[in-house]
């Protein structure tokens, strides 16, 4: 498995679930915020990568990744579906396991993000919903 | 002297080498101290015994029940009789110039599976009581 494929395969695993596709449509993004994305939007990076290695080097993969949900808050709608999406993504993604797109995962987590987190997809808070995750997606070496 | 890590080290049992090993801890030499401290002493005296105490080895794992190599060690644990428990097994260090192999016979005492937990490994470790010293041989690879 590239390095590079687990995050195209969490994009998709994503994207495959009809609640989240209704609410973000395509913006999930990895790593970078196209200029043009609207709200509400899910952004995502790697935040590192740990081993439990057998002596031949291979053994099993922890990956983690920060998961961001930004709505945009209006009066009508108070969360700018933040909550919404933080919840499927939520669903989706917690003590799953299986195929994620066409990548075998042995299992994923999610947890709150710590409390002093600083979210990189958004330069304020100013009149939005945020909402951060940790993600570990533990995979086979 | 070089200085090595132990990757790519090997652990074998009879003549196959098992996979998915995490980590071996080689046996611990050792002759116990006799107290032959007595009237005459001005100081405590003590004497080693003279034979040479082997201690256990321990090999740890990745474990998938039923796999054919784990079955190995439980058919080996298994055996009926005393002389069917004991093997051969090999340590090998690979990481250095030349391939430097630890022999010893023994016999499985124990085998212990890892607590499950979700977040982590499936695993177990055996502890090997060798019942003889250890054979040193030092080949190319």
């Amino acid at each position: 498995m590239a390095e590079s494929d687990l995050p195209k395969a969490i994009r998709k695993h994503l994207l495959a679930d009809a609640t989240i596709a209704s609410l973000v449509g395509q913006r999930i993004h990895y790593k970078g915020i196209p200029e043009k994305s609207a709200f509400p939007h899910i952004f995502f990076y790697k935040r590192g990568r740990t081993t439990d290695d057998t002596l031949d080097g291979d053994g099993i993969v922890y990956n983690r990744f920060a998961v961001e949900i930004v709505g945009e808050q209006t009066v009508a709608d108070p969360d700018g579906k933040g909550e919404a999406v933080a919840d499927a993504v939520f669903a989706r993604l917690h003590n799953s396991s299986g195929p994620f797109d066409t990548l075998e995962i042995d299992s994923a987590f999610v947890e709150d993000a710590d409390d002093n987190y600083v979210f990189k997809s958004v330069d304020s808070d100013d009149r939005l919903f945020l909402k951060a995750y940790d993600l570990l997606v533990i995979t086979e070496g | 002297m070089a200085k090595k890590t132990a990757h790519k080290s090997e652990f074998h049992l009879g003549a196959t080498k098992l996979g998915n090993v995490r980590t071996i801890k080689p046996s611990t030499k050792s002759r116990p101290v006799v107290d032959v401290t007595d009237m005459d002493s001005t100081i405590e005296e003590m004497i080693d015994e003279d034979i040479i105490t082997m201690g256990t080895v321990e090999v740890a794992f990745f474990f998938q029940p039923g796999d054919t190599q784990a079955e190995l060690i439980d058919d080996l644990f298994d055996a009926a009789a005393a002389a069917d428990r004991e093997e051969t097994f090999k340590i090998i260090y690979k990481n250095f110039a030349t391939d430097i192999t630890d022999t010893f016979d023994g016999f499985i005492t124990q085998i212990e599976v890892d607590e499950l937990a979700p977040k982590s490994a499936v695993g177990r470790k055996i502890t090997i009581q060798p019942t003889t010293n250890i054979t040193r041989t030092v080949a190319a690879p």
